[in-house]
């Protein structure tokens, strides 16, 4: 009995430690531009939209292109396979997933993160108080 | 203050019923129990009350509650303003409170018949206290001035207006799923307490029987949640698919896969005896997993890795939800290390062929399963305490483990159907699961000339079609002789029709983006798709501007055509700034054709006309619509009182034969740099903008000529062919079917142990009734 279990706690612990080892393999890291475009793996880098830089969709390549300016205050083109994401003109900041092919970061994945205004703050508050 | 004030009385009433039932169970007092129940029922009518009172004020719009008015507004219809009840934390804690209560007002008649009662009724006090900790601290019925201390709003203070709902949750959806998946986090409650009562009571069988309907109640309706969640997503959000391995998909799966693997692991200690151990490591695990998935849910500690948004509740929830994550971890673990010496081994060692080694084996499996999507889930919140950043997982990560982790629990699950509990017969199962799995690898190499190549998807299919047949045949011989046992087989069955269909419509869907200009069409995977224009829906609510686009949509070489609408739209909620989207689908019976919209754009070079005062003229693309120019609109030719700008506005009939209406088309004028920039106008039922673009002035204003252009919208959209979509749906819904079908049988087998002693071994007769069974089916 006691060699059973044995066994089985040892084939637990290889299984776990090998699909960590397997997640770590799949993780993807959070970066900024700089670094990203030196090692060309994929990465995820935060940042915020700049406004008035031009962005664009092209429907005959279907990619949505426009600056990102990220937490090391870097900008660079980001190429988005897809059409403009729901909320990006209020995200207040963005995700992209993705990697470098030249000068362009190209995004597999845009997550927007809204403001909290989705949940309510006391701004609208005060504006009714106003009223 | 009256749901205030009711939440700490309940939280009382909650403690008192704990310390009554417990005491009752300690001094075996029967008169102290009958206290103890009718506290719980006044609990029963306290938070229905509290529930009530919450949607009576939703309903009557009372923004001061700071809830209420961050989650709903005036113009919601009926079914959304009581959605609006659950659509933030606060409420849904409170839900979730509510299932809580209500599944152990039936908890009580149920535990009462088979001696459990006190016990089990008095630890389901504790976790539900728990909950109201927390609707103490997080309660929806705080008000606005409390809430925004720091701005001194005025007592008594009502905004006329709330927030309003998220337009994306507006949904009927929303009315159907939520409540739904709470009910299965709160069933989930139940194995729990039923298993901590089982070793406190030295309970080490009994309580499998008394717990395994609920264990399989669970299952059914956790599974139906996330299955809604699932077809939510994929019907209106848009998302492309059912599933993505989402945080929040993946912390709802978790508890699911572990009451799963539960069922299958009380069935085998109900037929041997043996897994005690492992009964109650599972139930008290599910239930941690269930505080676990509303921590990562809740605390925004994902929130940079998820699509779904988060809300940070605040510091002191976050250590309440960790705190009773832990305290009910340790609790569950503490009573099992107080127990483990006591907890009888079975001695029998089960051969490889047998039905108990099939299902443990399979079990293993499972919970192979659910530490994959646990360290994928946890990833983020681990690299980010570890290390500075929170990295996020590849969904390939749960691809690449789940494929072989489903190739074999397929095989396990077809070959136990010909394995016997406590026999070992292996040239048995082989001889009689031959001949399908000649059929089934006829039916793989008959695919591999359909496209199916990757050898893993191969081996893929081949389970789940060799999984498929057993099943079905089981089904097919034994649905007159023994029809009560069949749930377990529909289930197996459904997860096979399931795995097929995700095969099919996930590896082999095919996505191409298409340009619709008006009336063109375009074609792609053997489909024609015209863009027939655009009319506004939900006309009625004057907080979105809604529009379903018309795609008229041919199959090659059929006469017949259908119409998908997929929909865009903008809303006040976030100032009509960016638009919502929703799909449109097409659905057939072998697949669905899935619209979903990318973007909207003008045409580039529009048609113009030139009109002078009074005249009148067809516009372009539509010979039918005729516009007048009545007049010019000078009355804000300095409105902004910038000198620089002016604005001109021309007087517009616009009429169709069958409706006229007078709109005016306005014309920004930059005095500077000379241009002329229209304010584009919709011509109502049209997808058609109008444009004034230029003004040529005459001697006077009826001898000026006024240039108008048309343009009209270019739809942009991702279409994707999704092969037997409908098998992962008609495949959920077997397996949820099969769950709650077989309640029912297993409801009848604990009542028939009802006598046994606590002490005694695994039950006989049971056993013979599953043996039955399956020597019938041998004889087959």
């Amino acid at each position: 009995m006691k060699l059973r279990y044995i066994i089985g706690i040892i084939l637990a612990v290889i299984f776990i430690i090998i699909a960590v080892f397997s997640s770590s393999f799949s993780s993807i890291e959070y970066s900024n531009f700089t670094p990203a475009k030196l090692n060309g793996k994929k990465v995820q880098v935060k940042g915020t939209w700049v406004k008035d830089m031009p962005s664009n969709y092209d429907p005959s390549t279907n990619t949505f292109s426009f600056y990102m300016k990220d937490y090391e205050e870097k900008i660079s083109k980001v190429v988005y396979k897809g059409g403009k994401p729901n909320n990006f003109e209020i995200a207040t900041h963005l995700v992209i997933k993705g990697k470098f092919t030249g000068d362009e970061f190209s995004a597999s994945e845009i997550l927007t993160k809204c403001p909290s205004k989705y949940e309510g703050n006391i701004d609208d508050l005060k504006k009714q108080q106003n009223l | 203050m009256f749901g205030k004030i009711l939440i700490y009385f309940l939280f009382g009433l909650s403690l008192l019923s704990a310390l009554l039932y417990i005491t009752a169970e300690i001094k075996k007092n029967k008169l102290i129990s009958t206290f103890a129940r009718s506290i719980y029922f006044t609990i029963i009518v306290g938070i229905t009350a509290v529930s009530v009172y919450l949607l009576y004020q939703i309903i009557n719009h009372n923004f001061q509650f700071t809830y209420i008015w961050s989650y709903s507004s005036t113009n919601l219809p009926l079914h959304l303003l009581i959605s609006s009840f659950y659509a933030g934390q606060e409420g849904s804690f409170l839900l979730w409170a509510l299932m809580i209560v209500f599944i152990g007002g039936f908890l009580i008649p149920y535990t009462k018949k088979h001696n459990y009662e006190e016990l089990v009724m008095g630890l389901y006090s504790i976790v539900l206290s728990f909950l109201f900790i927390i609707l103490i601290f997080k309660s929806p019925f705080e008000y606005v001035w409390d809430s925004f201390k720091e701005s001194n709003i005025p007592i008594g203070f009502t905004p006329q207006e709330g927030r309003g709902l998220n337009p994306i949750l507006q949904n009927y959806w929303i009315a159907i799923h939520p409540p739904i998946l709470f009910v299965g986090y709160a069933a989930m409650t139940v194995p729990y307490v039923f298993a901590i009562a089982g070793l406190l009571r030295r309970d080490y069988n009994r309580w499998i029987r008394v717990a395994l309907p609920w264990t399989l109640f669970a299952s059914g309706i956790l599974g139906l949640g996330i299955m809604l969640g699932g077809f939510w997503a994929y019907e209106t959000l848009g998302w492309g698919g059912y599933w993505a391995w989402d945080p929040v998909e993946n912390s709802s799966l978790l508890p699911w896969l572990i009451s799963v693997t539960l069922v299958h692991t009380m069935l085998v200690q109900k037929s041997t005896g043996g897994l005690r151990k492992t009964n109650f490591s599972l139930a008290i695990i599910g239930f941690v997993l269930v505080l676990y998935a509303t921590y990562l849910t809740r605390s925004g500690v994902l929130g940079d890795s998820s699509v779904h948004s988060f809300v940070d509740p605040g510091q002191i929830v976050n250590t309440l939800l960790v705190a009773l994550l832990s305290l009910f971890l340790i609790i569950g673990i503490g009573v099992l290390i107080l127990r483990v010496k006591d907890i009888p081994v079975n001695k029998t060692v089960s051969h490889t062929s047998s039905k108990e080694f099939a299902l443990s084996l399979g079990s293993i499996v499972i919970l192979a399963g659910t530490i994959i999507v646990l360290i994928g889930t946890s990833f983020p919140l681990f690299s980010g305490i570890l290390g500075s950043s929170q990295n996020s997982i590849d969904a390939q990560f749960y691809n690449v483990w789940m494929l072989p982790i489903a190739i074999l629990i397929l095989l396990i699950n077809a070959l136990s159907i010909y394995m016997n509990w406590r026999n070992n017969r292996w040239d048995n199962v082989l001889k009689k699961s031959l001949v399908y799995s000649v059929i089934s690898v006829f039916i793989s190499v008959a695919l591999i000339f359909f496209g199916v190549t990757n050898i893993q998807y191969l081996l893929l299919a081949f389970a789940s079609i060799f999984s498929l047949l057993i099943n079905l045949d089981y089904i097919i011989r034994n649905i007159k002789l023994q029809p009560k046992t069949l749930g377990a087989y529909v289930s197996h069955l459904g997860i096979s029709l399931l795995l097929l269909g995700t095969l099919s419509s996930g590896a082999y869907s095919l996505t191409k983006s298409l340009v619709l200009h008006p009336d063109e069409p375009q074609t792609a995977f053997g489909y024609k798709f015209t863009l027939k224009g655009k009319e506004q829906i939900e006309k009625q609510y004057n907080d979105r501007e809604k529009f379903q686009y018309l795609i008229k949509v041919e199959r090659d070489g059929s006469s017949s055509h259908a119409t998908v609408n997929p929909i865009m739209y903008w809303s006040a909620f976030n100032e009509f700034q960016a638009p919502f989207f929703e799909p449109g689908i097409k659905r057939y019976v072998s697949q669905d054709l899935y619209i979903a919209p990318i973007s909207v754009q003008h045409e580039e070079s529009p048609a113009e006309i030139t009109l002078k005062k009074g005249e009148t003229q067809s516009i372009p693309y539509d010979k039918n619509t005729k516009i007048t120019l009545l007049k010019y609109d000078m009355s804000r030719m300095q409105a902004d009182g910038n000198q620089n700008h002016s604005i001109i506005g021309a007087i517009l009939k616009i009429s169709d034969g069958k409706n006229v209406s007078i709109d005016t088309a306005y014309a920004l004028l930059d005095l500077v740099k000379q241009n002329f920039s229209p304010l584009w106008l919709d011509i109502s039922g049209k997808n058609v903008k109008i444009g004034f673009v230029n003004f040529v002035p005459g001697d006077n204003l009826e001898q000026a000529k006024s240039v108008f252009a048309f343009t009209r919208e270019i739809f942009t959209v991702e279409v994707t062919v999704k092969p037997f979509i409908n098998l992962v749906w008609i495949g959920v819904i077997a397996v949820v079917f099969g769950f709650f079908y077989s309640i029912s049988r297993h409801l009848n087998g604990s009542k028939k142990k009802k006598k046994d002693t606590e002490t005694s071994d695994f039950a006989e007769s049971d056993d013979i009734l599953t043996n039955r069974t399956d020597s019938e089916a041998d004889k087959n």
